[in-house]
């Protein structure tokens, strides 16, 4: 094999390294964010919290006690949707419930700090609002 | 033409970065793995706690099971109207669209009444998870009305995981 040859296959051995290792840190670094989680878990705390308000027989208002100024959430009949601005994908952060016949969810946040579920409870009207508040 | 000594250099080196690619991808596999793993213990939900959440309904809406007076529009919750505790007002109450939802057989002990959710399956693999401890979720005192008569009874909850 030549010189040239050998520090040429040098080369590319170094930057197989690099480029596993690089791989390896987005991996890790991706992983680290709070962002992905904090989304679940929202989106569960909040499906949760709209299973419950389905098992209360009156009108409430509920406040969620956590700061969710960072993200966008979208309820809707059957799910609740939490993302971020910069997401594609929604599909790590959902929750999905199944209401009582008769009842409709609604309601879009976006940055919000503070956001409350409204649950109207008539016999022509039963909604469960997602609200600022 | 490669001298001999160059033959043996270029196949050591490549049998090295065969040997070492696979080694890398299964190093990379594992620790993807270990993240997800790691990533599905936090945000781990306990299923008695989402069962329990949706199967406060059954006893204190009235678009399930509980009793709502028809000339008030008061709702009793906590007793059972037994006219409704049938698979069509369960179906109105909740209904799954699919095995990986929560089902649920409810059961009264003395009336010796059931009603299930659409896709519950008798699993007895699924409802004895936990067995040991006793049932998956605590059986609950109800009252039950029946025409005019109302009664004690207990509801008992057997919960089909998500499949």
């Amino acid at each position: 094999m030549k010189r040239g040859e050998s520090v040429l296959l040098m080369i590319f051995e170094l930057l197989a390294v690099v480029v596993i290792i690089l791989i390896t840190i987005s991996i890790a670094k991706a992983f680290s964010s709070d962002e992905g989680i904090n989304k679940i878990k929202i989106s569960q705390d909040l499906g949760m919290m709209v299973n419950l308000l389905a098992g209360i027989p009156d009108n409430s208002l509920v406040k969620y006690p956590y700061d969710v100024s960072k993200y966008t959430i979208l309820l809707d009949s059957e799910k609740v949707v939490v993302k971020t601005d910069e997401d594609q994908n929604f599909v790590r952060s959902t929750y999905r419930f199944i209401l009582p016949e008769g009842y409709i969810a609604d309601g879009f946040i976006s940055q919000k700090a503070n956001i409350c579920f409204k649950k109207e409870n008539t016999k022509e009207n039963k909604r469960i609002a997602l609200l600022e508040c | 033409m490669l001298k001999k000594g160059e033959v043996f250099d270029v196949a050591s080196k490549t049998i090295y970065w065969m040997i070492a690619s696979v080694m890398i991808a299964v190093i990379l596999l594992a620790f993807s793995l270990i993240l997800v793993k790691y990533k599905n213990n936090l945000t781990y939900v306990s299923p008695k706690l989402e069962a329990s959440l949706i199967a406060m309904r059954f006893t204190n809406i009235p678009e399930c099971f509980a009793y709502e007076d028809p000339e008030t529009d008061r709702v009793y919750p906590g007793i059972i109207d037994l006219s409704k505790f049938n698979p069509e007002q369960m179906e109105k109450c909740y209904k799954t669209s699919s095995a990986k939802e929560i089902n649920f057989k409810l059961r009264l002990e003395n009336k010796g009444i059931e009603v299930i959710t659409d896709k519950y399956y008798n699993n007895p693999a699924q409802n004895n998870i936990g067995a040991a401890q006793g049932p998956f979720l605590l059986p609950l005192k109800v009252m039950v009305k029946d025409y005019n008569t109302v009664s004690e009874d207990t509801l008992h909850f057997e919960v089909q995981l998500k499949i």
